[in-house]
């Protein structure tokens, strides 16, 4: 008896409930609808046009030219992935840059999209708006400076502000050699860099000549040295073993992010106590295996590869304080 | 088990070791031949006597193959032993989901405690091994370890683990990096360290078990026997279990979760009859080893040629599934007619008017009450609900009506309680069929895909069927695990091959209804109307088929007419779904029972029932999922599983053999 009893006015209840619910929202809904365009207007103070832009080298771009766009993707791990410049808080968040989401930019005020040729298949999301293409690599096997300078420069015409984009590039460039002069005084036997980052223990992605950090360093007034040439986005795979083909003179720069459990796993590797590099600042005269200090290497703050001339500036300024460990008296 | 002659099953076994062997040696010579440059006796000298590259090869090479060959022959001994426990041949480290148990803790340890840095930690590994292999024997305790029900309950948490872990890992995508390192699998070593520690464990594993094998064989008869003979059982039990949980643990911990190895290896005892327990045990290390070892030489070579990282854990059950699945096959001699448990459930009437009313009040209010850009608000703009909400809780609503449709069409015709079309592989099949499309068919665009995935729906429930005549319903879950499992092996190597075109692929089976738009949502609710219209007028024959083909003969029903209509009916509504929302939700599995525990008994009230319930939960998990971390999201299919696989362990209490 009880448990014929149960279902039913469990179903009572919920369709009271449900009733009262829809009831209150028909009422409140004309209110509701007054209020729907919901972004604070635009606080740029230029009049730059309302820019969303689902990706991250873009939204860097437009922030480091003074005018930051007011919607992006994955703003929540640009922090963590790209970091520089800071995004401003007012910036909205569109969920995933692949998947954004288009329940949340449509409630949004806009007045264009800026994307590349990886978001392709977004666009028939965007309704009306007008939707604007750059990209922000070079395409060439060995990028230079002057690769990026026409995309930039376009960009700045698409929010109406040529001069910005000019100024930009010109204030990125000083500040790209300027820290390439800080570097070389604090650094004067340090010529050459290799740029890694860690897919596992064993593999890892190399850097290599088609990426930002060529002509970053080639504008800093270092060598990047990379065993192959890269693919599509700028690094080849390697082996950790394979890092044993560097020179003696070439300098390890690690990108992170890089987890606590890699590291340990990596202490505890044959091949990378070998290679005498190591992260601890401790151990760096204990390893018996080298003579005196470890080979020379670094950690360097996330940095975003594939964001044009603002991903050079960061990776340039964050060179220039971080700190090299084991022999740096090449 | 059938006792068949010894000395032919023994010539069996010598056969499959040796071809086992060969299969290992030309691997391991290819492996060698590729990565090694110096001569073979100089692969043996120490470490740091080689260069720091013959040494790198080296580690490659030597301690990466004792790992892969301890870590299998462990996993194997493992399942062997879990066999005999509970005197079940379906029971394995996986099916009972001792692994994803270990993984969990691990994952929970690293997301919400870093700061102990226990990643990797045995313990933790060896805490959550236990716990999740105590949840399955609970569940299994009121049906006296059915082993149905226990191999059930063990996959049941597998999916919930896994779907809670998926969940973990969008919601705190920041700290899963931590997780993903670890989670790949990777048996590549470079240093001697696990290769020694598995070794020792394996040898203290047969150690202390040289004492247990008497009183173990005569538990596998009988259990009051053996306590009238003076063998103290629980002891023997409480000691195999805890020495399972420490095996497992140090395996996940050490090497990463790898699936498929232990099965394999025990469901290859179990098909040469073995009967001593120490011999079984032996043969079961042997298996495991060598298949893993044959696994690690092909991730190996294949990652030296195409220069991809492959986890050992795809490859494992690329390589291992489709071998249950053939062992199964080839093993179909007899067909046993079990007592099927089920759920216990009274008959009273079903008010079908009110649950309507409630699913449209649902719908209407989940329209109107969502996140926003500016937070939680009852917001009714129109442009809103008619472009984004509506298209996507249609979909949902027509997805759920047919999966659970399709439960109870599968359900009935099989006579299996646990049949549908996510547990037995169809929805996978079906994904399957979508992704090869997608890879080898592109010219033929939309509807190559379509027909594709019906084409591998339709071989699977082909195959189901074929098999259901001629195995006991136990191996058919297996196989649909195992088909599930191939699927989850293919899409990990689609994730890594990078290319765009498959990324959407992704992106589209990972059961959300993202693509959703307001044409494809009103087609399939069409779809869905016409498809469950079709499948109540074949409510009659059903039901006279249900009672075995010899009362529907004698009833002069057209048997193979309406079984195939019926089989046509489960793979469009199977492949219609996957395509909508992807293979993995609970919906179809569970949905039929809880209409069941609702009253709706009779198969007419069942059917109209499950519909209306399998469209509120998917509108109810698409809708949480949409909004909770609103603008980012979460797959329906993945709450929905969730949910229905959180409702289905408290339901399975219910289960009587």
């Amino acid at each position: 008896m009880r448990h014929h009893q149960t279902p039913r006015r469990f179903m009572s209840l919920l369709i009271c409930l449900f009733a009262t619910l829809y009831s209150g929202i028909l009422l409140s809904s004309c209110r509701s609808a007054d209020s729907a365009p919901t972004l604070p207007p635009s606080q740029n103070s230029h009049s730059a046009p309302k820019v969303m832009t689902p990706d991250w080298g873009i939204a860097a771009t437009l922030t480091g030219m003074g005018h930051p766009p007011v919607a992006m993707g994955d703003k929540a791990f640009y922090r963590e992935w790209v970091g520089k410049p800071a995004i401003p808080a007012m910036t909205k968040d569109v969920g995933t840059r692949y998947q954004p989401n288009p329940e949340m930019f449509s409630q949004l005020d806009l007045d264009m999209v800026i994307d590349n040729a990886f978001y392709e298949h977004l666009r028939p999301m965007y309704g009306d708006l007008p939707i604007h293409t750059i990209a922000l690599e070079s395409p060439n096997k060995r990028a230079t400076w002057e690769d990026f300078i026409g995309s930039t420069l376009k960009l700045g015409e698409y929010i109406g502000q040529p001069q910005a984009a000019k100024t930009y590039l010109s204030r990125s460039k000083n500040e790209i050699r300027q820290a390439g002069h800080v570097f070389r005084t604090r650094y004067p036997h340090i010529k050459k860099l290799a740029v890694v980052q860690f897919a596992d223990t064993n593999n890892l992605r190399m850097f290599s000549y088609n990426s930002l950090f060529q002509p970053a360093l080639s504008e800093m007034g270092l060598d990047l040295v990379a065993l192959a040439d890269g693919n599509q986005w700028g690094f080849a795979p390697v082996m950790l073993g394979d890092l044993a083909q560097l020179d003696k003179d070439t300098c390890l720069v690690v990108v992170e992010p890089i987890s606590d459990l890699l590291k340990l796993e990596l202490k505890d590797s044959l091949v990378w106590q070998r290679l005498g590099y190591s992260f601890d600042e401790d151990s760096q005269t204990v390893d018996s295996q080298s003579v005196g200090k470890g080979r020379c290497v670094t950690l360097l703050p996330a940095t975003w590869n594939n964001s044009g001339v603002a991903s050079m500036t960061v990776l340039a300024e964050r060179l220039k304080t971080v700190n090299f460990l084991g022999d740096t008296d090449l | 088990m059938i006792i068949k002659n010894d000395s032919f099953s023994y010539n069996r076994i010598y056969i499959m070791v040796i071809i086992l062997i060969m299969m290992v040696t030309v691997s391991s010579y290819a492996v060698v031949h590729q990565l090694w440059q110096l001569s073979f006796i100089e692969l043996f000298t120490p470490s740091f006597d080689l260069s720091l590259a013959d040494m790198s090869a080296q580690l490659q090479i030597l301690p990466t193959m004792l790992v892969a060959l301890t870590a299998g022959g462990l996993l194997g001994l493992v399942s062997v032993l879990l066999q005999q426990l509970v005197k079940n041949t379906l029971a394995s480290d996986t099916t009972l989901a001792v692994g994803s148990g270990a993984n969990m803790a691990l994952l929970i340890v690293t997301l919400f405690l870093p700061s102990l840095s226990l990643g990797g930690s045995f313990w933790v590994a060896f805490i959550g091994a236990l716990s999740s292999m105590a949840i399955v024997f609970i569940l299994a305790a009121p049906s006296r370890m059915n082993p149905l029900v226990l191999v059930l309950g063990g996959l049941v948490t597998n999916i919930l683990l896994g779907a809670i872990s998926a969940l973990l890992l969008i919601y705190y995508s920041e700290e899963a990096l931590n997780v993903m390192v670890w989670a790949a699998g990777s048996l590549t070593q470079n240093n001697w360290q696990v290769s020694v520690l598995l070794t020792v464990a394996s040898v203290a594993a047969f150690i202390s078990l040289m004492p247990l094998l008497q009183p173990l064989e005569i538990m596998s008869l009988d259990d009051r026997q053996a306590k009238s003979l003076g063998v103290p059982v629980n002891v023997i039990r409480a000691f195999v279990i805890g020495l399972v949980a420490i095996l497992t643990a140090l395996v996940v911990s050490r090497v990463g979760p790898i699936g498929f190895i232990g099965l394999g290896a025990a469901t290859l005892v179990n098909v040469f009859s073995v009967r001593r327990i120490g011999y079984r045990l032996l043969l079961g290390y042997v298996f495991g080893a060598l298949l893993l070892w044959i696994t690690s030489n092909a991730t190996t070579l294949l990652q030296h040629y195409l220069s991809l990282n492959i986890p050992a854990d795809a490859m494992t059950a690329l390589l291992g599934a489709p071998l249950i699945i053939w062992l199964i096959v080839t093993q179909s001699r007899q067909h046993v007619d079990d007592a099927m448990p089920s759920l216990v459930s009274e008959r009273h009437n079903v008010p079908l008017i009110r649950w309507g009313i409630a699913l449209v009040l649902l719908v209407a209010a989940i329209l109107v009450f969502t996140a926003t850009a500016n937070g939680w608000q009852l917001s009714a703009i129109w442009n809103l609900i008619i472009d984004f909400r509506l298209p996507r809780t249609l979909s949902a609503a027509a997805t759920g009506v047919m999966l659970a449709t399709a439960g109870v069409l599968l359900q009935t015709l099989t006579r299996n309680p646990m049949a549908s079309p996510e547990v037995l592989g169809i929805s996978s099949g079906s994904a399957i069929g979508v992704v090869l499309a997608f890879v080898f068919l592109p010219q033929f665009g939309y509807t190559g895909i379509v027909l594709s995935g019906l084409l591998g729906a339709c071989i699977v429930l082909n195959l189901i069927l074929w098999l259901s005549r001629r195995i006991n319903p136990a191996y058919l879950l297996l196989v649909g695990v195992a088909i599930a499992a191939l699927m989850g092996g293919l899409l990990s190597l689609v994730k890594l091959s990078g290319d765009q075109r498959l990324q959407a692929v992704l992106s589209w089976l990972s059961g959300s209804t993202y693509l959703a738009n307001p044409e494809t949502a009103w087609l399939l609710v069409v779809f869905a109307l016409v498809l469950f219209l079709l499948s109540f007028m074949l409510i009659k024959p059903l039901e006279i088929l249900s009672l075995g083909s010899g009362v529907a003969r004698e009833l002069g029903v057209s048997l193979r007419l309406f079984q195939s209509l019926i089989l046509i009916l489960v793979g469009a509504l199977s492949t219609i779904s996957t395509l909508a929302v992807g293979p993995l939700s609970f919906v179809g599995l569970m949905i039929p029972h809880l209409a069941t525990t609702l009253g709706a008994v009779q198969l007419k009230r069942q059917l109209q029932l499950a519909a209306i319930l399998g469209a509120g939960l998917m509108v109810l998990a698409d809708w949480l999922g949409r909004y909770i971390i609103f603008p980012y999201e979460i797959p329906a299919g993945t709450i929905a599983a969730i949910i229905g696989g959180a409702y289905f362990l408290y339901l399975m209490r219910r289960i009587r053999a």
